[in-house]
């Protein structure tokens, strides 16, 4: 009887364990998807009055039905497939909360896939909005940044490869290694890393409409929050070079055997500084490996020309990024970091930001680049 | 009454007979007394309505009720003072119809033992119970044409003058007598004979022997156990026809008294097993034990333990090997379900068939049974978890696509599995009942249209169909049927822990559940044994089977006595004690 008892005592005790162990879960706070709004894309822009404005772009229940595999699969597009919610605030949380207001569903934006800053925030916004984005723990740090002059349209455009639900775009297109002259993918922890290091300009994808998909060719270089160059589309490409990204652009190189055009370069650089007679001289070295692609002419000694053809091909290769990196040191604009070595060399520089500029100023820069050519393919 | 008067005229007419006349004067004096109150009750009667008359007859009824539970209770007082028969036959008649209280199956016959002695004896057995043609021409009729008998005949003499008869023992004990008889023994009292003897006569009516229904098999041996016990001995002895098979009969139950039969091999499993659970079998106190369960339940410490320590197993073929394992099997009479023990998780996993196919594809049954499992315990738990409470863990395009497809459902995803796996229980539970005919082409059906009509309905999204579809084929992958109910429960358990907490809780739930399974010990045998404590040379038939040559060394878990299954060794005596017994015997 007595064990009896303990038993029941037993099962009590763990009974009770167990109700208030899921009583502190907080399980009654979870909603089951379809009575969340997912929010793909996230678009900030400044407001009157100071005011920053949040445009979510959030998918109606009738554009995830026609998703392929839901349950109401194969229609054709409604057009109200997604639509942008607004919100307003003095700060991102308040301008959420204001977003928020205008619906009755949670708003979810931990699978948001990209986050598009206005180009007209001014900087102490956007430094701001930094810190708040960072504070937001829904937001992932994975998600995708842009700078945008047209937030609110662009969050309205439905690319045409991606209708049903056009934040989805993001997620081919930044993934796609091919998908863009130049991949300019950024995601949000990268911008958190320029930021702190507060010796290196942010960079981002400059997103411009185009007829039918965004047009993402351009860098924007942001420089103490503010965007304050925007690189041509060659420009972005020769980046591209420098940082190691993969770029599908073409380089023509006229040679004694014709016009060669190499595609599909990509590779890896190395940087390093050296002090010569007080002046700071910095060597990029590219790594450089391209595919020839065509060959106007006919020249059948190419093959036994090609190491004069490598060389002809760094050489313009060098030439451009010098002067893409001398048109950025004009400007004092440096994404690369390439004071960064300096100023770790000598630590109380951190304090003096107006000193690393000088230094920068000074600096020479040179590059070299070696382009190996593989893969020979194309018309020969 | 009219006989009684009869009686007494009879005598009259024979003065002759005055000293019975003497003796039954004072009886028939009490008869004339008892007629007298009769006739005056009827009297009375008559007077009384039809309802008092119906109240009457009952009475009447009662009181005989009451008469004879009297009867039974001066008969049980009566073997209480005296235990050992008397060696009257009348006293073993009365006894026996008193104890038994004359049931129609009980057979007393009176007899005359010894063609010119015609000595009186009394044959009693329970009708049904017994080979009816055995006892007439071998006990009776031999009895009663036996010759040179003297008088008072001796149980010797009578065993000696019955050539033909089966097996006869001897015993003055009433009570194993009484009990002897009503498990189909014949009883013979002789009167003056100090023992009664009793004639192994026993022969049930049984089942033939059919194909195992529990476990069925695509390939190799299909037989079943049958009821009785002598047959269930006889089918494991043709497997194992080897001299160390041992089977120790122990007898449990108050009321019951059933024989259970632990079988072994000597030589090979550790005599401290065979003497704990023989113990333990001794110290069980019900008055009634008919099944295997019943007696498992008692067989170990841990009783409130959610998986099974025992495998209950109709199958003969499976009972051998795990005798060859260095387990041991009990048989319960009536029963078709032996019982081995101990057993590690892994035996549970573990069918004949994995042994009649050939390596990779005996391999690839117990991987697909894992990961049948695995599928069945964790699809819906996660599916709850990703849909409810971590959407951000899964990839955008399968989270809308998910999300697309449960636009309009109108409960969350636990409230849908619920809904579902009663669904999918109660047409298994129905399937189970109905005729074998029937069971399949309904539940085939059952499920069809339930399931297209519920999704139509609009009630349960259609990947909640596919999840618990999942679920109830992988779990119903374990090819043993105990260890069923076990993985339900810990499917809720997950489902809950994937409702409260997420990815997180399903976590939780899975180490508390190693946890829980790394610590159960059945007999000193860790349940998750070879795997933790680890033995490298117990893999080889865990979630793999190696090819059959290999499989060359007996689980070190069981503590075999001759751990090769190929070179038979002397048997190790040391580990014969039961204080060598590694770890607690729980």
């Amino acid at each position: 009887m007595a064990r009896k008892r303990r038993l029941a005592r037993r099962l009590a005790a763990l009974g009770l364990g167990l109700s208030l162990l899921a009583s502190l879960t907080g399980c009654w706070n979870n909603e089951p998807v379809e009575h969340r709004e997912l929010v793909m894309a996230i678009g900030i822009e400044p407001a009157p009055h100071h005011e920053i404005k949040v445009l979510l772009q959030v998918p109606t229940k009738e554009g995830l039905i026609q998703l392929p595999g839901a349950a109401g699969a194969g229609g054709g597009g409604s057009g109200t497939d997604y639509f942008v919610l607004n919100g307003t605030g003095k700060t991102f949380a308040a301008a959420l909360s204001d977003a928020q207001n205008h619906t009755d569903r949670e708003l979810y934006l931990t699978q948001a896939q990209i986050v598009m800053f206005s180009t007209r925030l001014t900087a102490d916004q956007f430094n701001t909005l930094l810190d708040a984005i960072q504070r937001t723990p829904t937001i992932d740090e994975d998600v995708w940044v842009a700078a945008t002059p047209t937030v609110e349209k662009a969050l309205a455009f439905a690319p045409a490869d991606s209708k049903h639900i056009p934040g989805l775009y993001f997620t081919t297109v930044f993934n796609c290694a091919v998908c863009e002259n130049v991949q300019l993918g950024q995601r949000l922890w990268n911008i958190y890393q320029y930021q702190y290091s507060r010796r290196r300009d942010i960079n981002m994808p400059y997103l411009l409409l185009g007829k039918q998909n965004f047009r993402l060719n351009q860098m924007a270089i942001y420089h103490h929050g503010r965007v304050a160059d925007v690189l041509t589309p060659g420009q972005s490409i020769t980046m591209g070079w420098i940082m190691g990204r993969p770029t599908r652009g073409t380089l023509s190189v006229k040679t004694h055997v014709g016009t060669v055009a190499i595609r599909d370069i990509r590779g890896r650089s190395h940087v390093s500084l050296r002090m010569v007679n007080g002046v700071p001289r910095e060597t990029i070295s590219v790594n450089l490996k391209g595919q020839l692609g065509q060959l106007s002419g006919e020249n059948e000694n190419l093959f036994h020309n090609i190491g004069t053809v490598e060389s002809l091909t760094s050489n313009m290769a060098a030439q451009k990024m010098a002067a893409t990196l001398g048109t950025l040191q004009q400007k004092g604009l440096d994404p690369l970091g390439l004071t960064l070595a300096y100023v770790w060399q000598h630590p109380e520089l951190f304090a003096k930001p107006g000193s690393v500029s000088h230094f920068y100023e000074r600096m020479h820069i040179r590059v070299r680049a070696k382009i190996r050519l593989s893969n020979l393919g194309g018309k020969t | 009454m009219r006989r009684s008067t009869q009686q007494t005229s009879d005598e009259v007419k024979h003065p002759a007979s005055g000293a019975l006349r003497a003796r039954t004067a004072p009886r028939l004096f009490r008869a004339k007394r008892v007629r007298r109150e009769i006739h005056a009750t009827r009297e009375r009667l008559y007077d009384i309505n039809s309802r008092a008359l119906s109240g009457a007859r009952e009475l009447d009824a009662h009181s005989g009720r009451v008469l004879k539970d009297v009867n039974n209770f001066l008969a049980e007082m009566e073997l209480a003072a005296n235990p050992k028969w008397s060696g009257s036959v009348a006293e073993a008649k009365k006894l026996i119809t008193n104890t038994i209280g004359g049931a129609s199956d009980i057979v007393t016959r009176p007899l005359k033992i010894g063609r010119s002695l015609k000595w009186s004896g009394l044959v009693a057995y329970v009708d049904g119970m017994v080979d009816t043609e055995v006892v007439d021409r071998d006990i009776i009729g031999q009895l009663e044409m036996a010759a040179g008998l003297t008088a008072p005949p001796t149980t010797d003499d009578i065993a000696h003058a019955m050539s033909s008869a089966s097996s006869v023992k001897t015993s003055a004990q009433w009570e194993e007598a009484l009990v002897e008889m009503l498990l189909g023994t014949t009883l013979l009292f002789v009167e003056g004979a100090s023992e009664i003897l009793l004639f192994d006569t026993v022969k049930y009516t049984q089942r033939a022997i059919t194909d195992s229904k529990a476990e069925p098999a695509i390939k190799g041996p299909q037989e079943a156990f049958s009821d009785i016990t002598q047959v269930q001995l006889s089918q494991i002895r043709r497997r194992l026809p080897t001299p160390d098979l041992r089977f120790e009969s122990l007898t449990t139950g108050k009321y019951s008294h059933t024989k259970v039969q632990l079988a072994y091999i000597r030589g090979l499993t550790n005599p401290a097993l065979v003497n704990k659970i023989a113990l333990r079998i001794g110290q069980i106190d019900r008055d009634w034990v008919q099944l295997g369960n019943q007696i498992s339940s008692y067989l170990t410490q841990r009783r409130m333990t959610l998986f099974p320590v025992v495998r209950i197993t109709d199958r003969v073929d499976i009972v051998a090997r795990d005798l060859m394992q260095g387990k041991i099997a009990i048989l319960i009479p009536n029963d078709p379900f032996a019982v081995t023990l101990p057993n590690r998780l892994l035996d549970f996993y573990q069918t004949t068939q994995d042994y009649v196919f050939n390596f990779w594809e005996s391999s690839l049954i117990r991987i697909l049974r894992f990961v049948g499992l695995l599928a069945g315990l964790y699809v819906m738990p996660f599916y709850i978890a990703l849909t409810s409470v971590d959407p951000d863990l899964m990839p955008t395009r399968l989270l809308l696509t998910l999300t697309g497809g449960r636009i309009g459902v109108p409960f969350p995803p636990v409230t849908e599995a619920a809904i579902m796996w009663i669904v999918v229980e109660v047409l298994r539970e129905a399937a189970n009942r109905m005729p074998q005919q029937l069971a399949t082409p309904i539940g085939t059906v059952g499920a069809v249209i339930v399931g297209t009509a519920i999704v139509k309905a609009g009630l349960v999204d259609p990947v909640v169909i596919i999840g618990v579809t999942l679920t109830a084929l992988g779990l119903f992958t374990t090819p043993t049927f105990e260890m069923n109910g076990p993985w339900r429960w810990i499917f809720w358990v997950l489902v809950l822990g994937s409702y409260l907490l997420g990815v997180y809780g399903i976590a939780l739930v899975t180490f508390g559940l190693i946890g829980y399974l790394a610590s159960l010990e059945v007999f000193g045998v860790p349940y998750l044994a070879p795997i933790a404590p680890f033995d490298s040379s117990g893999l080889n038939d865990s979630v793999v089977r190696f090819p059959i040559k290999w499989l060359d060394r007996r689980p070190v878990a069981f503590h075999p006595l001759d751990a090769s299954t190929t070179k038979p060794a002397p048997p190790d005596f040391d580990r014969m004690d039961l204080e060598q017994w590694p770890g607690s015997v729980d």
